[in-house]
Parts: C-alpha cells; structure tokens; sequence
C-alpha cells in the first residue's frame, strides 16, 4: 500500500518518525542514485560512499525541502556531489554546454537482430557504450534513462533550459544509438561469419 | 511529420505505454516498418536500462542508509544543550581548575588556623609583659585609679571571713622602695668613688638604698668624712628622695623629724600595719600603692595620708626598736 504512495507523501511520513516510510524511499531511489554514481565513476566504493551521502544530506537538509519533485531534488543533490567529485579528481572539463552536432543517422538495426537479443544482453552493451559517452552526455542518458527522469526534471536538475536539456538528452541518444547499433551488428555479423 | 519525427517524439516519451494516447504516432508506426523497427529497439533499450537500474547496491551500503533517521535521532537525543556543554566546558577549562583548588585550599586553611590551638607565650614573654605593664603602673597617678571593690583588712590580728589576703611581698617590692631603686647603668664606676664603703652601698639595691640617707647620717655623726663626689653621686636621681640628710644642718633636722615622728599616732599605726603583712618598714611608704595593692582602705588612706605628699618615710632610730615617719618632701 504504501508503495502506491507518492515519493512525497512518503516523505513526510518519514520525516514523522515512520521509518517504513523511509525504507519505501530508499527502495525507490536507493538503487537508481547508485547507479548513476557508479556508470558515471565506475567506482563500486566510491558509488557506495557517495549513494550515502546523499541519502545523509536529504535527512539533514528535510526543513530545505518544502515543495516540487523530491525525485528532482534527490538526483539535484547527487548531481552535485558527482560534479564535486570530478572536478575533485581532476576533470576540469565537466558538462561543457556546447555538445558536438551528432547527426541523426537513424537506427540501421535489422528487426531480427532486435529481437533476438536478450534484455540483460542488451544492458551489458548500453552499459559498455556509456563509458564512450562525455560526461555531460552520460549525465544526461543516466539521469533520463536509468534514473527515469523525465525531460522538464532533467532540466531542473540540470537547471538548463528546457530546450537546451531537450537537445542534450536528444544528442547523447543519438551517439548511444550509434553506438549500439555498431555492437549489434557487429553481433549478428560476428555470427554470421 | 517524417519517420525521424515520430521517432524522436518516440525516444522523448517517458512511457512507452503513452503511444496509444497519441493517435497519429500510433497509426503511423502500424504502417511504417521503420518506426515499428525503431519502437522494438526502444522497448529493448528501455529494457535494457532497467536492467541497470534495477542492479542491487550492496547490503552494507543500504543498511547505513536505512538506519539514518534512527543514528539521527539518537545523536539528538544524545545531544546535550547548548548551556550545559558551555558549562562542561568551564568545569574542564585549566583557569576554573586552578581557581577552585586555590578554593578549596584556602578554605581548608582557614579552617585550620581557626580550630588550631593559641600559642604558649613563654614564661619570658609574659615577664617581659608584666614588667611593662609594672612600669606602666609606676607612672600612673595612683590618685585617680578606682578604689578596689574588696573590703580592706582591719589592722591587728582579727580577720573577717570576707577579707582578701593581700599577697605576700617581700623587702624588694616594699611600696615607695621602688622610688629608690639604683639602675645599674646609672652607677659609675668604682673608680670614681674614693669611699670604697659608699661604692658597695650604691651597688645594693632597694633596701641600700633605702639606707642611703641612715648611712649618711651615720657616717657623719661619727665623724667619718664622706667625699663630696660621693655626696654628689648620692644626689642622683635615685637617692633625691633624701635631700634633708645632704643638709649642712642635718643632725638637728632629724632629731626634730623624730621627735614629729614619735608624736604623730600614725606611725605606730602604719608600722603595725607593715608588720601585720610582714612588710619592711623602712623606706619610702606610698599609702596610694598601699590603697591598690589592697593592703589599706580609703578610710585609711585619708586618715594617713600627710598634708602634702603620698606617703611617709619611715625609717628606722639608732637603737632599732623605734620607727621614726618623715614625710617625703
């Protein structure tokens, strides 16, 4: 029942002192935060440390919140501690606004080949093709794509424009479409020879 | 709208599910076999994310997370306020520790020296004391002390039972012998004198020189020759009591003083009265230190007391059995 419940109403409760309040909220957020940490860092710990952390400060910071998406500000919050991370570790180019035009060549993939492959087979290739992504691309295919934003929540995480989160999110899927459809064919080719 | 509208207006849908409430994407992907193509794909990228989203974060890591509000709450709970820490705070400070053993120390002192015994004055110390306080005496006019609360003693033999028994003093303490007394340093060399006899009398002390002025007399009546510095020295302050016996006249004057002696009825009085408390009856009497020390009463003090003057001289007549009273001058 009270997974039916919105994030937010859940919220409050655990803000009550309804501590199965909080585990619902960890079992809706919990994995999707640890995994946008851990396919931006490929780091297990650190994606652990930092899936943490975050949890931590939306406790500590719980008057902050007072309206909006809670889904909007928990990934806010992880996006900036990502973003904290890598400038710590060095990546001084981080989510350059201008992207490179990627052209949208469409997806070539033949509808046996499509068919054919396995969902878990599918997710090792999505997850091969991230680390070829720039960051601010993989940012945003694993914002929309794994954490399940919607594009206008992208935005706001991203407090970008809607029409420029819109482009991003647009260019980041045409490389990983690229991408993959190169791995799948390269599949059904290796089979075939 | 082309294919590759509809199928970025497919990759934008957050749910795929939505196709059916867009009537135009829905018929236009059931007759192109791209876009149905490009739906597959969608649906096994979807897939595929979900997959990687749905992968499990490791227990320990979702354990810490879970147990957040409850570390929280006991950290609040736990938590002291704000004063109390302040006052913790102070307690451990090393200021506050020095002063409250500085405290306590001085407290415990106090204590001390407020249950500890008083100090023995030595024997030394209270002479000393009373010796002054003596002196002190000596200077005070005797006239205007209080007469003592205690009933005198009645001359003779018969004592009330109320009476106090003065003390006993012995020839040095004789009142009005005090008067006399020679201080050593005040005594010149034996050098100087040419009367060996008058040297030896001059070292004595109270009782010599209560005989000062009987030597003299003596040594004059029997011829014998007293140097003039010895006169002189007898002059001193000490012996300035008995200036009638330094007289060129002197023989006749005593003669005459002990004739006034024997008529006047105080001195039998006043002899017994010495006697009685076996006191020596030579020498300066002071009837005032007589009054305080307890030995007369203030009855007795106006009856005896001469015309000008404190006290008699009583000395002593050749023969030694009869007391001659002189008024000292």
């Amino acid at each position: 029942m009270i997974e039916t419940q919105k994030p937010e109403e859940l919220w409050q409760k655990a803000l009550a002192g309804d501590q199965q309040a909080w585990h619902s909220l960890y079992e809706i957020f919990g994995n999707r935060v640890y995994q946008f940490f851990l396919k931006n860092t490929r780091n297990p710990e650190l994606a652990g440390d930092k899936v943490q952390e975050v949890f931590l400060r939306v406790f500590k910071n719980r008057e902050a919140f007072k309206y909006g998406s809670l889904q909007t500000w928990i990934f806010r919050i992880a996006r900036n501690l990502l973003i904290d991370e890598w400038r710590r570790s060095g990546q001084k180019e981080v989510l350059s606004e201008i992207l490179p035009d990627v052209v949208d060549a469409g997806v070539n993939v033949e509808e046996s080949v499509i068919a054919a492959i396995e969902h878990r087979k599918m997710a090792q290739h999505i997850d091969e093709c991230l680390d070829y992504l720039g960051e601010a691309e993989r940012l945003a295919v694993c914002l929309v794509y794994i954490a399940g934003l919607s594009i206008p929540e992208f935005a706001e995480v991203m407090e970008l424009p809607l029409g420029t989160a819109k482009t991003r999110v647009r260019q980041a899927r045409l490389k990983l479409d690229s991408m993959l459809a190169e791995r799948l064919q390269l599949e059904k080719y290796g089979k075939n020879v | 709208m082309n294919c590759q509208e509809y199928q970025k207006l497919i990759a934008e849908l957050a749910d795929l599910s939505l196709i059916n409430e867009n009537s135009e994407l829905s018929e236009h992907i059931c007759g192109c076999k791209a876009c149905q193509s490009f739906l597959s794909y969608e649906r096994k990228l979807r897939e595929g994310f979900a997959v990687l989203g749905n992968e499990p974060m490791p227990a320990e890591i979702a354990r810490k997370i879970l147990s957040i509000p409850v570390a929280h709450a006991s950290e609040v709970s736990s938590a002291a306020p704000d004063w109390l820490e302040k006052i913790h705070a102070l307690i451990n400070s090393l200021p506050f520790k020095v002063a409250f053993a500085s405290g306590i120390s001085g407290f415990l002192l106090a204590l001390a020296l407020f249950y500890s015994p008083a100090p023995e004055q030595s024997s030394e110390k209270l002479k000393s004391i009373a010796h002054s306080e003596e002196k002190k005496l000596q200077g005070v006019n005797m006239a205007s002390l209080p007469q003592p609360p205690v009933k005198m003693r009645e001359t003779g033999d018969k004592r009330r039972e109320n009476d106090v028994i003065p003390p006993k003093i012995t020839a040095d303490e004789i009142p009005g012998a005090v008067s006399f007394a020679l201080e050593k340093q005040q005594i010149p060399a034996e050098s100087d004198f040419a009367d060996s006899e008058i040297v030896r009398f001059s070292q004595s002390e109270v009782d010599a020189s209560s005989q000062a002025p009987i030597f003299l007399a003596k040594s004059e009546a029997e011829g014998r020759p007293v140097s003039a510095r010895s006169r002189s020295y007898l002059r001193h302050e000490g012996f300035a009591a008995a200036p009638i016996l330094l007289e060129e006249n002197r023989e006749a004057e005593v003669a005459e003083d002990v004739d006034e002696a024997i008529e006047d009825p105080r001195a039998a009085e006043i002899f017994e009265l010495l006697r009685a408390n076996n006191l020596v009856a030579e020498g300066f009497v002071d009837l005032e230190k007589l009054l305080v020390r307890g030995y007369i009463s203030g009855r007795q003090l106006r009856e005896w007391r001469p015309p000008s003057g404190n006290g008699w001289y009583i000395t002593s007549k050749e023969a030694g059995s009869r007391l001659v009273l002189r008024k000292k001058p």
